[in-house]
């Protein structure tokens, strides 16, 4: 057949397609030629969409069975669009005797570190036990909703009731509309979300300060990856707040960092240094944060600091990189001048 | 290389029980977790289990009248760490568990079987009230805060009683400051709807056209961002509730998954774009939403409306050939959970390589 009978085939399929609707099958669906049901076109084929199809209708075994057909297919589609959704695989949840030794080692030595941990925490909770309740909030005022009633009488107006539709007026009815619309938009403008303050409770145990500075932390973590710095900022401060560790003060310098805020920065930055003196993010983003000032020489020495301990550090090289070139005078003085002597 | 960086579900521990199970959670701040179900002969019980280093090993357990259907712990505070259940006759009954004879608050407002139950600000400071929430078959769903006896502090039903169709699932959201918190519910008949418990109405309603199962916001104390709904059908629905835009409403995404009911959805506590659906034909799925490059776009009248982004299926398991009907991830370790499933078992799973996410 030869590519011109083709396309008057698929300009007819459409009037076929009306009368024989219920048994059309997937190939007539997507309108595929048969002779691309091949190992040559489909090794050329850029067309993701098209491929899925091919798989489908060969999967659903209408034109028979090619087991290795589909399997040179699935390659292709895999080449062309691993994401596809046909590709989806269903595997079986592991079991702990099908993994390697080491791996189930390592499961259960983590495993075991915790549950040590969260038993102290467990049994501190449990020591100081109390039953009583405390919020800062109010118990809320019963109130009921009902859903508003719909109108079980339709106030449509019947095709014959003729002295009715004198009474209407399209254009009252259009402006009515306009209206309500308006209104809707302008609720909609009007929206503005009120900040979150927080009042702080004492915490009575320590296992709740770490349990609430934890999650804080997760929730800062998760805004930052969205690129809301302000809310994450938000939740890193009632994260130190509630308990201040290495972790999250770094991280409040990485979203002060993003906010240009580099003064905060170097202050959390020398906090995390006083506690942990080797902190490799918290020396690399003093550094950025001092590039930034324009204090190119302070910035040098920290990166170079970086660099003697740990030599393939790649942005602790770039940026020593970018920051040589700016102050090229750094280092000058320590320079020793070789003179011949006769 | 590829296969190897993808995250892993092992099953770690499994213990066969003898009464159907029909929700499991974890004990925050502990090893432990509890399984609620009913015996054959109709009596409810609950059983509290502790996670060793040698296995499961129960640590006690408690009997009464009738089946309980779901339960959680996220209305109490970690110093009494009290269980709120949901039965099959409609009572919410809230538990000391070492000290089970006489519930700490009971109610029985209820008229048919509670359906789900949530809880809101237990833990959390500067986040409201603490509230539970319960939804029943009776159509109706009610709010409680335990300092009020008796009585439920809101309450939302139908108009009419012929309209009153059976609530599936329960959610609290948007609870970031003492003044906003938001529920959502899902009915049989495939509505959603989201309450607005500061001004009481309703703020937003659509229908999926298949019933509500699961139902779940991305987090609960924070503005909400999104909700993620499983439904009959194996329909996956994940909205970015965001931004609504008064014509479009809500952006969402949506996905076919596991051939049959999608029981149960569950974000991972550690990362609100991870997210674990639980499958009638024994199967997990995880995923991850990845955002658009930009959320937020604003039509031709200055409005802004929500771009949705797209759900990413990062691991596709079968555990086992009966429904699992509830999950739950555990808050203090990444990658630990719990499940529940219809062949009378619990198990423990493990997933790895989560923090790559």
């Amino acid at each position: 057949m030869s590519l011109a009978e083709d396309i008057s085939k698929l300009a007819d399929a459409p009037d076929v397609d009306r009368r024989t609707d219920r048994k059309k099958t997937l190939l007539q669906k997507y309108r595929i030629p048969i002779q691309h049901f091949e190992y040559d076109y489909i090794e050329k084929c850029k067309d993701a969409r098209e491929l899925e199809n091919i798989l489908h209708v060969l999967r659903s075994g209408e034109e028979g069975h090619y087991p290795d057909l589909i399997r040179f297919t699935e390659e292709r589609l895999n080449v062309i669009n691993p994401k596809s959704k046909l590709l989806r695989a269903c595997c079986t949840v592991l079991e702990k005797s099908s993994l390697q030794k080491d791996e189930v080692e390592e499961l259960t030595s983590d495993l075991q570190y915790w549950l040590t941990n969260i038993s102290k925490k467990d049994q501190e909770l449990d020591n100081r036990k109390c039953r009583s309740i405390h919020s800062d909030a109010e118990v809320r005022t019963f109130k009921e909703s009902r859903e508003p009633k719909k109108d079980s009488k339709e106030r449509r107006i019947k095709s014959t009731d003729y002295s009715a539709w004198d009474k209407y007026d399209p254009d009252t009815e259009l402006l009515k509309m306009e209206l309500s619309e308006k209104k809707g938009i302008e609720e909609a403008k009007k929206e503005e979300k009120p900040k979150k303050k927080v009042s702080f409770n004492r915490f009575a145990t320590e296992a709740e300060a770490t349990f609430f500075s934890e999650r804080e932390r997760e929730k800062g973590n998760e805004f930052f990856k969205s690129g809301d710095y302000e809310e994450a900022l938000q939740c890193y401060n009632d994260s130190i707040a509630a308990k201040a560790n290495v972790f999250n003060i770094n991280n409040r310098a990485a979203v002060n960092l993003k906010l240009k805020r580099y003064n905060d920065v170097l202050s959390d930055c020398e906090t995390v240094l006083k506690l942990d003196k080797e902190n490799l993010k918290a020396q690399l983003r003093k550094a950025e944060a001092l590039e930034n000032m324009e204090r190119y020489d302070e910035a040098l020495r920290t990166v170079e600091h970086i660099i003697e301990g740990d030599p393939n550090n790649r942005r602790a090289q770039e940026t020593a990189q970018r920051l040589r070139e700016k102050c090229p005078n750094f280092g000058r003085k320590t320079r020793m001048k070789i003179i011949e002597i006769e | 290389m590829e296969k190897l960086q993808k995250p892993q579900i092992i099953c770690h521990q499994q213990q066969t029980l003898d009464y159907a199970v029909h929700d499991v959670k974890w004990m925050p701040c502990s090893s432990k977790f509890v399984a609620v179900g009913g015996k054959s002969n109709g009596s409810g019980i609950v059983q509290i289990y502790s996670l060793t280093g040698e296995g499961i090993e129960k640590k006690s357990e408690f009997g009464k009248k009738e089946h309980f259907k779901c339960c959680t712990f996220d209305a109490s505070s970690l110093r009494n760490r009290h269980l709120a259940t949901g039965d099959f006759c409609g009572r919410l009954q809230v538990w000391d568990l070492e000290d089970t004879l006489v519930p700490v608050y009971k109610s029985t407002v209820h008229k048919a079987v509670i359906n789900a139950i949530d809880g809101v600000s237990g833990n959390n400071s500067g986040c409201g009230a603490p509230e539970i929430a319960t939804a029943s078959r009776d159509g109706s769903v009610l709010v409680w805060d335990v300092r009020q006896k008796d009585m439920p502090v809101a309450k939302f039903v139908a108009a009419e009683e012929s309209s009153t169709r059976d609530c599936w699932s329960v959610a609290f959201g948007d609870s970031y400051n003492n003044d906003e918190r938001v529920l959502a519910a899902g009915y049989d008949n495939g509505d959603i709807k989201i309450f607005d418990l500061k001004n009481m109405k309703v703020r937003w309603s659509k229908c999926v056209k298949n019933g509500v199962v699961g139902l779940q916001f991305d987090r609960k104390s924070i503005p909400m961002n999104k909700l993620v709904a499983t439904t009959l059908e194996s329909k996956i629905y994940c909205f970015d509730v965001r931004t609504h835009h008064p014509k479009k409403g809500f952006a969402y995404v949506t996905e076919k998954s596991h051939d049959s009911t999608v029981w149960s959805v569950k974000h991972l506590p550690q990362n609100r774009e991870v997210f674990m659906t639980t499958g009638g034909s024994g199967s997990l799925c995880l995923w991850k939403y990845n955002y658009p490059l930009k959320r937020v776009e604003k039509d031709s009248d200055g409005l802004s409306y929500g771009v949705a982004g797209e759900m990413n299926l990062i691991q596709n398991c079968t555990l086992t050939e009966q429904p699992i009907t509830s999950f739950d991830w555990c808050v203090d370790k990444i990658g630990l959970a719990v499940c529940s499933s219809f062949d009378q078992s619990i198990r423990v799973l493990i997933t790895t390589k989560l923090h790559l996410y």
